[in-house]
């Protein structure tokens, strides 16, 4: 009489053979204790591994809503469309205002040296939204820091062409962004479904009037290949947006807000000390001046060298972060 | 479609962020790629979506493991938990038992070949024979042996360490 083999009733147990294999099984079993007793033991070992594996996993709470999937899709099409095509400028016009999601009060009030050189007087009130034409392979760090020459303004007529002198600046990309502007070209925006349309205007009924002039707006899904080792964030948040100032220089400031499953935002901000210390200040002087009850944020700073990383969120999320960091470091 | 998807995720996020944190021992980014691999499956919608989600997942986590290898410095800070909250915290000595039984597991999934690793990994992922075979070019019948393989080491390595520690102990 022939006995079960192990990898059969290995395969037995996962429910992974067909209704007549398992009756031939069964009734060998019926008939025979050697076997049964096998069935037995890896009945066991199976339940072990089980249990042995179960160990190994982070204890994650809820899966995020899929609307944050969504919304990340949306970004990484229209990132994608971008790349595609030099016409799809508005897409990322779509990319920023969605990215703006939540308060961009504190980046509001700090133009730049570089930007009030290079901005146009023109600029409408509102402020730029900021349209990029980056080849998605290159570092940001590596972008020329002549900002301006690559700003499109939505309420506006094509900025002035860059001055001849500046424009060959660019190494080895080619001038990509300069052909990007056809204000009559149907904006990419309209290539969403409903569904994703949907996401979008909901997303755009939360956000504030967008006013962030020496801010840069990357669109998230290029910032997250192009600046990764530099980028500064939370690990494991989705990004809802990145922006930069001065980008290339030592003086460079990166902000990257992340989406808390709670829905409020996270923000972390990288630099040179001097620099984030002013922001971090005028923030706190912004809403003591509006009087808000906006006590809900604290600010969470680190230091290295002459380079702060400070994260501003709710004040029980910094807390368990800075635990969690602590029991890091004593390890 | 979409909502196919969308149910798959629900049903399937936290499979596949075990599934990526087994490779990379990294919680939060686990949690990312995770995001990840959902994010692309709405630009593809692959015709077999969880056998696809998890192969994606496959990708991701080597490609993760090579960046790793590249990336000097990265700020990495845990995600908060809303359950994690100081007041629940087990006692240190229970923490540090549970830490050497996690580094023993760890471990003793580390002795598994490749391959029989990803099966196990991939069948206590919820994939059946057929995608797993699939997945890792397999016969379908090949993967009740490998399973059986895995199971057998993984248990006997954990077992054998547990041995060690205690003569050590003692």
């Amino acid at each position: 009489m022939r006995h079960i083999p192990e990898e059969e009733l290995h395969a037995y147990l996962d429910q992974a053979l067909s209704r007549p294999q398992c009756v031939e099984i069964e009734s060998h079993l019926a008939e025979c204790a050697r076997c049964r007793a096998s069935r037995d033991e890896i009945a066991a070992l199976r339940d072990r591994t089980t249990a042995l594996l179960a160990n190994l996993g982070p204890v994650i709470g809820q899966a995020p809503p899929f609307e944050v999937i969504r919304l990340r899709s949306i970004r990484a099409g229209a990132a994608r469309r971008q790349r595609l095509s030099t016409a799809a400028w508005a897409a990322s016009i779509a990319v920023a205002v969605v990215a703006g999601w939540e308060g961009n009060r504190w980046l509001a009030q700090t133009p730049t040296a570089a930007e009030s050189v290079t901005a146009p007087p023109t600029q409408p009130i509102a402020g730029p939204l900021v349209a990029e034409a980056t080849p998605p392979s290159t570092p940001v760090q590596a972008q020329p820091a002549a900002p301006a020459q690559r700003r499109r303004h939505r309420n506006s007529a094509p900025a002035p062409a860059p001055a001849p002198a500046t424009a060959p600046a660019t190494p080895a990309e080619p001038a990509t962004a300069e052909i990007a502007v056809e204000p009559q070209m149907q904006p990419a925006v309209t290539q969403l479904s409903p569904e994703d349309e949907r996401v979008l205007l909901g997303a755009l009924a939360t956000l504030p009037p967008p006013t962030h002039p020496g801010w840069k707006a990357l669109p998230v899904g290029q910032a997250d290949s192009s600046v990764q080792t530099r980028m500064p964030r939370v690990s494991g948040l989705p990004i809802v947006q990145v922006l930069v100032q001065e980008v290339g220089t030592d003086e460079e400031v990166t902000a990257v807000d992340q989406q808390l499953s709670t829905g409020e935002t996270i923000r972390t901000i990288e630099g040179p000390a001097a620099k984030v210390e002013t922001l971090i200040a005028q923030e706190s002087a912004a809403r003591a001046e509006a009087g808000t009850t906006d006590d809900k944020k604290a600010t969470l700073i680190l230091r290295q060298g002459d380079r702060i990383t400070a994260v501003t969120g709710p004040p029980d999320v910094l807390h368990n972060l800075l635990s969690k960091v602590m029991a890091r470091q004593r390890r | 479609m979409a909502d196919d998807l969308e149910s798959l995720y629900r049903t399937t996020y936290a499979s596949v962020v075990r599934f990526l944190y087994r490779k990379i021992w990294d919680a939060d980014r686990a949690q990312d790629l995770a995001q990840e691999v959902f994010v692309r499956a709405m630009a593809h919608r692959p015709e077999k979506p969880r056998a696809w989600v998890f192969a994606v997942a496959a990708n991701l986590a080597r490609d993760e493991a090579r960046a790793a290898v590249r990336r000097k410095r990265h700020l990495s800070l845990l995600r908060d938990d809303p359950a994690g909250v100081p007041s629940n915290e087990p006692s240190a000595q229970d923490s540090v038992e549970r830490e050497e039984r996690l580094a023993g597991i760890e471990q003793a999934l580390a002795t598994l070949t490749p391959r029989d690793r990803e099966v196990l990994l991939l069948w206590d992922a919820g994939l059946s024979y057929p995608e797993i075979a699939e997945q890792t070019g397999l016969a379908v019948g090949a993967v009740g042996t490998t399973l059986a393989r895995a199971r057998r080491r993984l248990v006997a390595a954990y077992d054998l360490q547990e041995r060690r520690d205690h003569a050590a102990h003692s």
